[in-house]
């Protein structure tokens, strides 16, 4: 059933329907399970909208209402002055007025600048007939006997150039058939013009979303094959992908498939070796160790509501493949293991805070209560 | 129509969408009594073109958008005055702390079904929410529910669609948990 059925069965339930468009309707309900199921589901939903109680209003409300009008009807008070006082206010405002006016349409003082030296007093001239510069770099300095300012009579001092500006980068020369190097656009800021608009950008936004979570693989964790202090990766349902890995938040997450060679070998049937058989360890869980990964999984698991609030410097989240409950934490030497029972129920039930710690952790599941 | 006689019929109405638009009955009760001092005063020149409560409801649901606007403007002004905030409120008289009254979903401990609509529906944008409350509680046709919001019928119609289905996941999610 596509949403435009859904959306013509919502206006069937509306009585929003031509009456022809209704009989139409009426015969597909007759015909289609699916959408007297999809009927009920709309109706159920209404009823449970309308079960939003009616209130009377609040006591009082009536007397406020007059009071809020009285008070939006007041008119604005004008301060009147004495009389006697209205010729002083007046001259002072027009003072003001004035002196504002005279301000801005004076004519600028001249002012007078020292330029140069005139024998033994400098020469002042006003700033209308001083130089564009103070100095003239042409001429020679003349001035104090040699050695009281460190220069010879009639010494000309070289002024050297300003320092040429950076050359700018050279573009390094692209190769025939190499791709252009594109800046990424700045990001604007959306700025809607109507709720129509943010609504639709919200939902394309959204979209995307969804989009890049279905795009990401599934991380879990196992031991590695030759330390128990590693903790490897794999990916449990392995799209065709070359492996990477990338820590986020304190959690490895594996994102495509896994490389051939490490997961044939995670995959190999019985064996006498038994490093290889440690390696086909059972994947258990997570364990997360910040708040972004913590919502991501969270949110990928389909659980309803906020995530636990875990204090990340002294905490961490377990998350659990199957709804369980922690039975058992036990700090080993070189690594910690935490035991966990299925029990079923909710996703809610995967998420468990527990300590932190800088030693790698195992999950071992135990058999549940008989 | 008479001032008493308008009253009487609408405010316990506009009260009523106010609660479903605000979740809080003394937000309500502040927009409820904006919008109706907004329709006292403009009831002289009701002509009819509509029906009175439709008219009533696009006064009520204008003012709550204002409000909705306006609260975001002082939000985001109150992050970057630190503490120097204006607080005349432009729409009206200052508006007292709600200190005595709770907000609908702790005051209706009985009432837990109703809480969780209440809240599930203030997780629709504005428009959305005023569409589903406009047709579900107050069986408001799409034109009247057009006319009240100034849209076309045929957006209130794909618009209450996707509110009435994003509102059945976040009830059944609610459940679920």
């Amino acid at each position: 059933m596509n949403d435009e059925m859904r959306e013509r069965l919502a206006a069937y339930l509306d009585g929003a329907l031509s009456p022809e468009d209704r009989a139409t309707v009426e015969a597909q309900l007759a015909r289609s399970e699916e959408l007297r199921r999809e009927l009920e589901s709309l109706k159920a939903l209404s009823a449970t909208l309308k079960s939003l109680p009616r209130e009377k209003l609040p006591p009082g409300f009536f007397a406020r209402l007059e009071a809020r009008r009285h008070r939006a009807l007041k008119p604005r008070t004008w301060v009147f002055l004495p009389p006697a006082a209205r010729p002083l206010a007046f001259a002072m405002s027009t003072a003001v007025v004035a002196l504002v006016v005279w301000d801005k349409t004076r004519a600028p003082e001249s002012i007078h600048v020292p330029v140069g030296w005139q024998g033994d007093r400098a020469a002042v001239v006003s700033e209308a007939d001083a130089p564009t510069a103070q100095f003239d770099f042409a001429k020679q300095v003349t001035g104090a006997a040699a050695g009281g300012s460190g220069l010879a009579a009639n010494q000309t001092i070289a002024v050297a150039p300003a320092a040429p500006a950076p050359a700018a980068a050279r573009k390094a020369a692209r190769a025939p058939g190499a791709p252009l190097e594109v800046a990424e656009p700045a990001a604007t800021a959306f700025v809607a013009r109507s709720e129509e608009e943010r609504s639709a950008f919200n939902e394309r936004q959204h979209e995307y979303l969804e989009k890049a979570k279905k795009e990401m693989g599934i991380a879990k964790v196992i031991q590695r094959a030759d330390s128990e202090d590693d903790i490897a990766l794999d990916v449990a349902e392995p799209p065709a992908a070359r492996v990477s890995e990338r820590r986020l938040g304190g959690v490895a997450a594996v994102r495509g498939a896994a490389s051939s060679q490490r997961l044939g070998a995670m995959s190999a049937g019985p064996s006498d070796d038994p490093d290889a058989t440690r390696a086909r360890a059972k994947v258990v869980a997570l364990l997360l160790t910040g708040p972004e990964t913590l919502q991501a999984a969270w949110t990928a698991s389909g659980a309803a509501g906020d995530p636990p609030a875990a204090d990340f410097k002294t905490q961490a989240v377990a998350m659990l493949p199957e709804p369980g409950l922690i039975v058992g934490i036990q700090d080993g030497k070189k690594a910690r293991i935490i035991r966990w029972r299925p029990v079923g129920g909710e996703p809610v039930l995967r998420f468990h805070i527990v300590p932190a710690s800088d030693k790698p952790t195992r999950f071992v599941q135990v058999p549940p209560a008989p | 129509m008479s001032e008493s006689e308008f009253l009487e019929r609408h405010a316990e109405l506009v009260y009523n969408l106010a609660l479903r638009l605000t979740g809080n009955r003394t937000d309500a009760e502040d927009l409820a009594q904006d919008a109706l001092i907004r329709a006292l005063k403009a009831l002289p020149g009701f002509r009819g073109e509509s029906q009175a409560s439709t008219w009533v409801y696009r006064i009520t649901v204008n003012a709550w958008k204002n409000r909705v606007r306006s609260e975001k403007r002082r939000a985001f002004w109150r992050t970057v005055s630190f503490g120097f905030i204006d607080t005349d409120d432009e729409d009206g008289p200052v508006r007292e702390p709600a200190a005595d009254e709770p907000p609908l979903d702790q005051g209706l401990e009985k009432e837990e079904g109703s809480s969780v609509v209440q809240k599930a529906l203030l997780q629709l944008e504005e428009n959305d929410r005023a569409i589903v409350i406009l047709r579900e509680l107050e069986e408001k046709s799409y034109e009247e529910i057009g006319d009240a919001l100034d849209l076309p019928a045929g957006t209130v119609k794909s618009r209450l669609f996707r509110a009435r289905a994003k509102l059945k996941t976040l009830l059944e999610r609610t459940h679920a948990s």
